[in-house]
């Protein structure tokens, strides 16, 4: 039987595509150094990241913890516990995703593996209203208390408008931050559900 | 925790190759499968810069990959599903700065794209492979796989088992996608405005 004309456009494709140069492949004493390279970065970022937290969080601890006590200190305070908490989390998440990027042996293990890193992903951006957000409210509430406290002269207009944009800052930045993170975790969804072969809604 | 050098992993159940095997193994793919590994990152990467970093993690994640690989799976193919998984994940992470990729059922429905404007209906081999990589890059991650490894060469029943899906269900989407490509890339004599009245 005689190829059709779409068989034979077929071939065409299939032999341009094989006739097009490729990347050199490099030898196992490069990729092995390559591979030394990648995980020496990885570990170096995490170090890097492990630092700074400290970094920031030991002065803000101390600074926090030895105020005279007070909306200022309890503010300080509380903003410290959010921040340790959302350190946590991410020291946490980094780990389960380190887990997932292992090698899997199986090519049908490796595509599990892969939807999952994305799935998880996908939760921790989902939820950010409880792990990233939500421990940074009683810092803003105290905050916004705080302003309303402490301005100089109480109850005039001025004072109004000051506490006003203040709360609305911390508002918006709960809700942009929440309304980002949603956005993204859509996308990886997109991105899990193209992978998985699922036709789009 | 994997343990390297033919230990056995925490499952208990795996024997991993120890580096002089993988050593070996890697001059094999250099040896028969170094132009299909290369033109992997073609399909899925548009830009050159991020094409060169993907080249890199593509090699990365064969060669972290290989101490597991599995015996019963084929060298040659099995680096190449690694390959696609790395390119998978890469398109993943730059996800935001893609454009809309498009599913079978989305392409099928779709209107083919005008030809290439050329005096003769033919286009040269260049313009060709560029409108061919486009495409294929456009193409959801699935059926992107599929259509590159079966360009590469690979039947439906040696890519049943690297995707995970029937060899029938592999030879259907294959056939289906295949002429699709076709009906977008074939050149046509383009038609002079008026022409068709």
């Amino acid at each position: 039987m005689s190829p059709t004309p779409h068989e034979l456009e077929q071939e065409t494709l299939a032999n341009l595509w094989r006739e097009q140069p490729s990347s050199p492949m490099p030898s196992a004493e490069e990729v092995r150094e390559q591979a030394t390279r990648w995980q020496r970065r990885v570990t170096f970022r995490d170090l890097l990241e492990m630092v700074v937290a400290v970094g920031l969080l030991v002065p803000m601890g101390m600074v926090s913890f030895s105020g005279e006590p007070g909306l200022k200190t309890l503010t300080g305070q509380l903003g410290f516990v959010g921040v340790l908490f959302i350190l946590c989390g991410f020291v946490w998440a980094r780990g389960h995703s380190r887990l997932l990027l292992s090698p899997a042996s199986d090519p049908v293990a490796q595509r599990v593996v892969l939807i999952e890193g994305l799935r998880f992903q996908q939760r921790l951006l989902e939820r950010v209203w409880l792990w990233y957000v939500g421990p940074l409210v009683p810092c803003f509430v105290a905050s916004t208390v705080m302003v309303a406290e402490l301005e100089i002269p109480r109850g005039t207009p001025m004072a109004w408008l000051h506490l006003l944009l203040h709360g609305s800052a911390m508002l918006a930045t709960c809700i942009g931050v929440t309304l980002l993170n949603w956005r993204a975790a859509r996308k990886i969804g997109e991105q899990v559900d193209l992978l998985e072969g699922r036709k789009k809604t | 925790m994997r343990v390297l050098s033919g230990e056995v992993d925490v499952a208990g159940n795996e024997r991993l190759r120890s580096h002089e095997a993988c050593v070996a193994e890697w001059e094999q793919l250099q040896k028969q499968w170094a132009a299909p590994l290369g033109r992997v990152s073609r399909g899925h990467e548009r830009e050159a810069e991020r094409r060169r970093d993907l080249d890199q993690e593509i090699w990365v994640a064969i060669w972290r990959a290989l101490p597991s690989r599995p015996d019963n799976s084929p060298l040659g193919p099995w680096a190449l599903t690694v390959a696609h998984h790395a390119a998978l994940a890469h398109a993943a992470k730059h996800a935001r700065r893609r454009e809309k990729l498009r599913t079978l059922e989305e392409l099928e429905a779709a209107e083919p794209p005008p030809a290439a404007p050329d005096a003769d209906g033919r286009l040269d081999r260049l313009s060709a492979l560029q409108r061919l990589e486009a495409w294929i890059q456009g193409v959801a991650p699935l059926d992107r796989q599929l259509l590159m490894l079966s360009l590469e060469g690979l039947g439906p029943s040696e890519l049943a088992p690297l995707v995970g899906l029937s060899a029938n269900h592999v030879a259907v989407k294959l056939s289906r996608l295949r002429k699709v490509m076709a009906r977008d890339l074939a050149p046509r004599t383009p038609t002079t405005p008026g022409g068709d009245r």
